[in-house]
């Protein structure tokens, strides 16, 4: 029956949800549905078709509404597949916007799962964020929401990552290492991952 | 969005603590110090052993250095005490009144400055359990009397409104729904018309 595959992608998004990666993007799933829409597309056009060529001939009136009928419900069934589909793509794009928000670079496997258009959506708008985060440059909109408690704070590191060179200093960050520092310096290292709060 | 999902609707703990962080506090500093200009207010100049008002969190963090001591509430005495938890006894349908931020405020003072109590800390630790609970078994009660028009929080604080609202905010957003619907459905039996709902 017309809906049924939306239902299936609409399914899908349900379980993107409670998912914390992004799964494969649906793309024969989204084709097939779009390819339901056009058939129904057809249809209508040709019901709508019949009834203006008819509308000059006295038709009876029970035909009328039948068709009238007809045309109605094809129109449902196509808006029941726009909205699953749109539904779907909102929900994924608000992932994308969320992994955006987040700061943290995003994984080659991510980017994999993701469609041609939404890899696009996802360059433009970073760029439309870091040009956001330009006109105020003072604070930093990405950083952690948490609100701050400690201006110095403890601080192991977990990963070796080098010499990293923050706004106020050189840290030579080995392994299982502990500092004693500003809060403010080192909270993109534990965005990341590399340094643990204590 | 650029805002997680966890904190669109609620509060976190944290969040509260800032906002407690906030309410000014007496202190009796140990030193002579000038003031200076903050950008959420003036430090005032303190002068030894001299009552002065400042934030918080402003207070705990001369107290963490030594070089105050924080002038402990008057609601944060065994007394005072005793006599809320007997209220909260004595009136099952009612909250007693209570500072809006008791819970952070306590906390953090019975963490930063317990040497600074009067009466024995744990007494009035145990004292701030009691209560709580009590008040929470309240809250509890209160849920049964859920309804689709309002609801009567007096006296209830920042802390305690903030753990019930996620659950209490969508009960009646559903019960709202479910109202009206059935409202809908007597106002619109006469025309009978299609509507899509959102």
């Amino acid at each position: 029956m017309y809906g049924d595959l939306a239902h299936k992608l609409v399914l899908d998004a349900k379980r993107t949800q409670t998912l914390d990666k992004l799964p494969l993007y649906q793309d024969t799933l989204v084709r097939s549905i779009v390819r339901e829409t056009r058939d129904l597309q057809k249809e209508a056009d040709y019901l709508t078709l019949r009834q203006q060529t008819q509308q000059s001939q006295v038709g009876s009136q029970d035909d009328d509404k039948v068709k009238q009928g007809q045309l109605f419900v094809t129109h449902i069934c196509m808006r029941r597949n726009k909205r699953c589909l749109l539904a779907y793509q909102r929900l994924r794009s608000t992932r994308l916007d969320e992994l955006v928000w987040s700061n943290v670079e995003i994984p080659k496997s991510q980017l994999d799962n993701l469609s041609h258009n939404e890899q696009d959506y996802l360059r433009k708008y970073s760029e439309l964020v870091s040009e956001f985060k330009g006109s105020l440059s003072e604070i930093d909109l990405s950083g952690s929401l948490e609100p701050p408690s400690n201006v110095f704070i403890d601080v192991r590191v977990l990963k070796d990552a080098g010499e990293i060179q923050t706004e106020y200093g050189v840290f030579n960050l080995t392994k299982d290492s502990q500092f004693f520092v500003r809060q403010a310096d080192v909270e993109r290292l534990i965005q990341q991952g590399y340094l643990k709060k204590l | 969005m650029s805002l997680p999902a966890k904190l669109q609707q609620n509060f976190t703990p944290q969040e509260i603590n800032f906002l407690a962080e906030q309410e000014p506090i007496t202190i009796l500093p140990r030193y002579t110090m000038n003031g200076t200009q903050l950008i959420s207010g003036r430090l005032p100049n303190l002068k030894a052993l001299s009552r002065k008002t400042t934030p918080l969190w402003l207070s705990v963090l001369l107290k963490n250095q030594d070089k105050c001591n924080i002038v402990i509430p008057d609601w944060l005495t065994t007394e005072y005490l005793k006599s809320k938890y007997a209220e909260e006894l004595n009136n099952p349908t009612h909250f007693s009144k209570l500072p809006w931020h008791w819970l952070p405020i306590s906390k953090k003072l019975l963490d930063a400055a317990s040497d600074d109590f009067i009466d024995p800390p744990h007494e009035i630790r145990s004292l701030i359990q009691d209560i709580r609970e009590v008040r929470l078994v309240k809250a509890r009660k209160g849920i049964r009397e859920l309804n689709e028009v309002y609801i009567q929080l007096d006296g209830l604080s920042l802390m305690e409104i903030n753990e019930i609202r996620p659950f209490i905010v969508t009960v009646m957003d559903q019960l709202r729904k479910v109202h009206d619907s059935v409202k809908e459905r007597g106002d619109s039996a006469n025309t009978g018309q299609y509507e899509e709902d959102e």
